[in-house]
């Protein structure tokens, strides 16, 4: 396993030296077989999949499961990544593609864990949906986990595009023109998307957003 | 640009997305406008608040699991089942055997038009020499007599 340090038949290779350890340059050594370079980007990416599917999800277990999906199917189609385009922009093309089949499936079997869940700072689940804000006075509840909620809610109550371009754009730090790229649309649809998404989350939140 | 315009792009500004002619002309409309600032200022609290939700950990074996799974699916594409799992290496070759279908599509319709023309061709002078012909179908005299027909039709 790889862990921490970069491998030494990775660090020898020409082309890292050139272009440093960069994803796309990973994936050019992957794609001429070297397992060292997969090991790396699973690393670099495997938790903020898990987190990306999981803002969708809701479900830990099927955040995980959609991740290995991720990294089997790159695992897999090697050859088909064009090593002249970016990197980040394909994998996330590849896990939001999952990640609406998996919300279609949902959709469809409503059995199957359709409960509106989040997580506290330690990562324990809660419910998020049957709690309303004005609700839960009853209940002591520090500041900082209220709004915690009210950020989840937010969030999880955004349309699934606006949801996906706001996750890429704040925790996958990806500029609009990748965003684009990665959801299949225009630089112009991905610009309004986040200007709605980003006009409902400060009405959302406005009661915070005052005391600030 | 009016305030209308300058909050539409106040995101696309707050992102660094915009030129540097359209984050000028945002920033000094900002230091002269009170209510675009305020709407600034909500949108970035909003945005920052987002970073709330924490990250959730891994579980301490799904790295395991995952190459177990690889391992797995790759030992799987052996034999009949990689035949069965085949998937087109390259761009390229889906679009060269996207081209060659295309072509041997093209290629075999046109045979089965021109077939079928020459068909009803056919069909129809026999028909007419049939009809008209006082002679015996297929003679020499009335294969004779229809080409002398068709030469003079063409003349004229």
């Amino acid at each position: 396993m790889l862990g921490s340090g970069m491998p030494d038949l990775i660090k020898d290779n020409q082309l890292l030296k050139e272009f440093g350890d960069s994803d796309e340059s990973l994936m050019i050594l992957f794609r001429q077989d070297n397992e060292d370079a997969f090991r790396i980007l699973f690393d670099r990416y495997c938790a903020r999949i898990i987190n990306f599917a999981f803002r969708f999800l809701n479900s830990k277990e099927d955040a995980e499961d959609i991740t290995q999906e991720v990294f089997v199917r790159i695992y897999r189609k090697k050859l088909i990544y064009n090593p002249k385009s970016p990197f980040r922009p394909w994998l996330y093309s590849i896990v939001s593609h999952l990640v609406s089949n998996k919300l279609r499936d949902k959709k469809r079997h409503p059995h199957h864990s359709l409960d509106w869940t989040a997580t506290d700072e330690e990562g324990n689940e809660f419910s998020v949906e049957p709690i309303e804000m004005g609700t839960s006075s009853e209940s002591v509840q520090s500041e900082r986990t209220e709004l915690t909620r009210s950020v989840q809610s937010a969030v999880q109550a955004l349309p699934q595009n606006q949801r996906a371009a706001v996750l890429l754009a704040k925790f996958e730090g990806l500029s609009y023109e990748e965003i684009a790229a990665a959801m299949g649309l225009s630089l112009s649809s991905v610009t309004s998307l986040l200007f709605r998404a980003r006009q409902t989350l400060k009405e959302a939140l406005s009661e915070f957003s005052q005391k600030t | 640009m009016t305030c209308e315009k300058i909050q539409e792009i106040l995101p696309a500004y707050q992102d660094g997305e915009l030129s540097a002619e359209n984050e000028q002309a945002v920033k000094t409309h900002l230091e002269g406008c009170e209510v675009c600032r305020r709407e600034a200022n909500l949108l970035s609290a909003s945005w920052e608040m987002l970073g709330e939700m924490k990250p959730i950990a891994p579980s301490p074996d799904f790295e395991a699991r995952f190459w177990a799974r690889l391992r797995q699916e790759e030992s799987n594409q052996t034999g009949w089942r990689s035949w069965l799992n085949w998937e087109p290496l390259t761009p390229w070759a889906v679009s060269l055997a996207g081209i060659v279908v295309i072509w041997m599509i093209g290629v075999t319709g046109g045979l089965i038009l021109f077939k079928n023309q020459s068909n009803r061709a056919a069909a129809s002078f026999n028909e007419r020499s049939v009809l008209t012909s006082p002679y015996p179908q297929n003679s020499i005299e009335q294969i004779f007599m229809e080409s002398q027909k068709i030469l003079k039709e063409k003349n004229t």
